[in-house]
């Protein structure tokens, strides 16, 4: 499974967006809800709560599949069922690795799609024994000796992991 | 599925898995994408691999191997000394620590991170691993990784970074 921490905090992201904006939150509901909640549905309502509580104005609530399809995450702005909410949308806040943020943008290039996550590599997990990196992409910053848990690999850089 | 791993020479698995009982475990998520592994590759994998001499004891095929879950509660059969294993190097670590007497064989080489485009037929490798970045960028074929392309289908949009990162931090 892909693992990724939060890139910022929440009121970081929450000021660079306005309160006019119309925001769509799309959560991967595959590796980033392994991410100690980062993404799937745990994540995505934490999020838009919280953006809720705060005033902003939540159009959508979107969970998908994998978010690093380019074909998944374009199918809603396509389909009839969520067609609106993505053509209506200044802002799509996402909820997954890095990569699923660039199909994002490739699939809603005329959208704000701000970088919440920093994918840090790969790894495996499991109820009983927690979630482990075990190898890290080139970009990540970060050096392994051998696997160490998300908690650890974010507290390494200055991060957080989880839900925002 | 956003991790791209290619299949790797069932010459060199089969020598590695030995002449001992084997089990072929097998991802059914991102290799299924790369077609490295998943349920439509684990049939014909098998048959190569025995046709060269491996003696496949069990042929295991799960969702989402890099989460444990399921062969923590599915032991092998006692016979099974090796594993050859067609999932991403981070679910291959995560067997070698629960299955501590058994011997892990790869099957696939995990090159780095992609995003798919199955409706154009290709995987972009976006991120890579340590070793892998001369391949950053490059395309590949959705559902069968070992063909790549010199030619570039996908244009992905550059990364907008959030104004008010540096705040608050």
């Amino acid at each position: 499974m892909i693992l990724s921490i939060k890139r910022t905090t929440y009121p970081a992201l929450a000021q660079g967006l306005d309160k006019g904006d119309k925001i769509v939150v799309l959560s991967c509901n595959n590796c980033a809800k392994k991410c100690l909640g980062l993404g799937g549905r745990v994540g995505l309502q934490a999020l838009a709560d919280k953006l809720e509580d705060d005033g902003f104005e939540v159009l959508r609530r979107e969970l998908v599949g994998f978010a690093c399809s380019t074909d998944l995450v374009g199918k809603r702005g396509k389909e009839e069922s969520t067609r609106h909410w993505f053509q209506q949308a200044d802002v799509i806040l996402t909820l997954a690795c890095e990569d699923a943020e660039i199909a994002v943008r490739n699939a809603f290039p005329d959208k704000r799609v701000p970088s919440l996550s920093h994918t840090l590599g790969i790894g495996w997990g499991s109820p009983s024994a927690g979630i482990w990196l075990t190898h890290t992409i080139t970009s990540a910053g970060l050096e392994l000796d051998g696997p160490i848990s998300l908690q650890q690999a974010a507290e390494r850089l200055g991060l957080e992991a989880g839900s925002y | 599925m956003g991790v791209l791993s290619v299949i790797r020479d069932l010459d060199e698995v089969a020598a590695e898995a030995g002449s001992g009982s084997v089990a072929v475990i097998s991802c059914n998520n991102c290799v299924r994408g790369c077609g490295s592994g998943g349920d439509l590759r684990l049939p014909a994998i098998c048959e190569e691999l025995e046709k060269r001499g491996v003696r496949v004891e069990e042929r295991i095929l799960t969702t989402n191997l890099c989460a444990r879950a399921w062969m923590e509660h599915y032991p092998l059969a006692p016979a099974v000394k090796t594993a050859v294993v067609f999932a991403c190097s981070g679910a291959q670590e995560g067997l070698k620590s629960l299955l501590d007497d058994v011997r892990i064989v790869p099957g696939v080489e995990t090159l780095g991170l992609m995003v798919a485009a199955k409706a154009r037929g290709r995987l972009k490798l976006v991120a890579t691993f340590p070793g892998y970045e001369h391949l950053l960028g490059r395309e590949y074929k959705a559902g069968d990784t070992t063909v790549s392309y010199d030619d570039e289908l996908l244009s992905m949009a550059p990364c907008q970074e959030l104004e008010c990162q540096e705040a608050d931090r």
